[in-house]
């Protein structure tokens, strides 16, 4: 019964996603909709696009819009007001959604990898874009989240930083001339992106250490902004 | 228990609490009272370590409110209730067991508070008396030591608000101490040791209610009798006033005016229709400090 609650909390959370008809049709669908769209173009940089994707939807949409709804329902401030620290309940509440979503991406992957692409040759890569992408979708959702008032305000919050993320990384990827390449690194998600096609398709460790800050400055952004923006109760 | 100094809270330019000094000692009931806006709620969210005093100190069994420590024999029931509207009362009960990091037996606290038969069911689906149960479950969940209630029998059904009358008793019987803010008068003057009565911000009275009530006389009032002019009655007390034929004076000894006045009535040979004598109430009490009285049932 001691010991920090976050794992009851992550265990609730988890459970109100499953019970929440919406989100739960988000949880079945999306992942659906990504391996048939990865399907139909089985390429590592389709693939790694599809891994943003998925990351930006399950993690950043879904945390920034259940965020908002618990704070607005003051779900936030009665877990607050319990004994375990701030930290404890927030790991607790971005938990599932992290979980679920890495869990998909790697189901999608071992299909794929069955199928119609290759395994990666190099899965730890693979596997660091996953987590890292998570960390910075995670951050920026708490950030997100301070601007959201409610679950339906998500829906808007949520689109600049996907916009970007997507946008950007194949705004770069496809029209920037060769020198110019390096301006994907300033776009969040790009390095998700490099990390995931290099499992596939090879990369320097320089390269590698460069799309890692990259993702790991956004992280860092997102995160001191979600800590600092992040409200336990709604605005008076 | 709890040791407020100089507590000031704003809310940009707005200060809604204004310097207030504050003692709540072990095991007594302590109520807040005060009209609307007049500092209740953010004084208790303060001591609840909800807020950040603007200035000024709060210390809850010698330490600040938000650390583990206090929070762990704390229990709150906040004024709105936060749920989690997929969650049965029963998983929300476990939840907040892990979360208070207190045990209680739920099935017997979900039977206590009338919820077994809705103890699977959401959340979202429960009425508002129900859903307040359930928050009241939660704050005397493990039986804390001290126990914050903010307004917590507002829109109750009578039933419901002696269920919770009859908890705080049994609690406070056992030595836990609850602070409680209201708008019932007649739930400060039942149970609390010590009412204090918050205005603009600040605690206009504090005391026992005997402490409370002893600077207001009592009232008697009884129809003027066809005759004697109010002039003519035998009390050297103060005619506070009489509306048409009736008749109210105050006194701070109802019990020898109401002898001297039944005497006279004899005497003279006439009724005093519709005598009533009432010693001062916690009303009087609030209508001369706080204005006009709130909302809610009188003492």
């Amino acid at each position: 019964m001691r010991g920090t609650a976050w794992r009851a909390v992550a265990a609730a959370e988890l459970r109100i996603m499953l019970r929440n008809k919406a989100v739960a049709a988000t949880v079945v669908l999306l992942p659906l909709f990504v391996a048939f769209t990865a399907l139909a173009s089985p390429t590592p940089d389709t693939v790694a696009h599809a891994v943003l994707f998925m990351l930006l939807i399950g993690v950043h949409a879904t945390l920034a819009t259940t965020l908002a709804a618990r704070r607005k329902d003051l779900f936030l401030k009665r877990l607050r007001s319990g004994a375990d620290p701030d930290a404890s309940v927030i790991v607790g509440l971005v938990l599932p959604a992290i979980l679920v979503t890495c869990g998909q991406i790697v189901v999608l992957v071992a299909v794929l990898s069955h199928t119609r692409l290759s395994a990666p040759d190099n899965s730890g890569l693979l596997v660091l874009a996953i987590v890292s992408g998570a960390l910075m979708c995670t951050g920026v959702a708490m950030a997100t989240s301070a601007f959201t008032a409610s679950a339906e305000q998500a829906q808007i919050t949520t689109m600049p930083f996907l916009v970007v993320a997507v946008g950007g990384s194949l705004l770069v990827q496809d029209r920037a001339p060769e020198h110019l390449q390096w301006l994907g690194y300033l776009v969040p998600g790009d390095g998700v992106v490099t990390l995931a096609t290099g499992a596939w398709e090879g990369m320097g460790v320089g390269s590698a250490l460069l799309a890692l800050a990259s993702v790991s400055a956004w992280t860092l952004i997102g995160a001191v902004l979600g800590v600092r923006l992040f409200r336990w109760e709604p605005r008076h | 228990m709890i040791e407020v100094r100089g507590l000031r809270c704003s809310y940009g330019t707005f200060e809604a609490v204004s310097g207030i000094d504050l003692d709540v000692r072990r095991g007594e009931v302590y109520a807040l009272l005060g009209t609307n806006g007049a500092g209740k709620t953010t004084t208790l969210e303060t001591l609840e370590g909800h807020r950040r005093p603007t200035s000024g100190s709060v210390r809850v069994f010698g330490g600040d409110p938000r650390s583990t420590a206090v929070r762990l024999r704390t229990g709150m029931m906040l004024q709105e209730s936060g749920f989690a509207a997929e969650l049965t009362p029963i998983e929300t009960l476990r939840l907040w067991s892990r979360v208070a990091r207190r045990e209680d037996d739920d099935d017997a606290l979900i039977d206590r508070l009338g919820l077994t038969r809705r103890r699977d069911v959401r959340v979202d689906r429960l009425s508002g008396g129900e859903r307040r149960r359930l928050d009241l479950a939660m704050a005397v969940y493990g039986r804390p030591e001290l126990l914050f209630l903010d307004e917590p029998t507002a829109g109750l059904d009578p039933q419901t608000r002696d269920l919770l009358w009859d908890l705080l008793r049994e609690l406070s019987a056992g030595g836990t101490t609850v602070v409680l803010t209201t708008h019932y008068l007649e739930e400060a003057s039942t149970l609390a040791d010590r009412i204090a009565i918050m205005r603009e911000g600040r605690i206009a009275v504090e005391g026992t209610l005997a402490e409370l009530l002893a600077p207001y006389p009592a009232r008697i009032s009884f129809d003027l009798p066809d005759g004697p002019a109010a002039t003519d009655l035998p009390l050297a007390v103060d005619v506070a006033g009489s509306r048409g034929d009736r008749v109210t004076v105050t006194t701070d000894e109802p019990e020898r005016a109401m002898v001297m006045l039944l005497a006279w009535a004899d005497g003279q040979g006439v009724r005093l229709r519709g005598l009533v004598t009432r010693p001062a109430t916690l009303d009087d009490v609030f209508r001369a400090v706080a204005g006009p009285a709130p909302t809610g049932v009188a003492a």
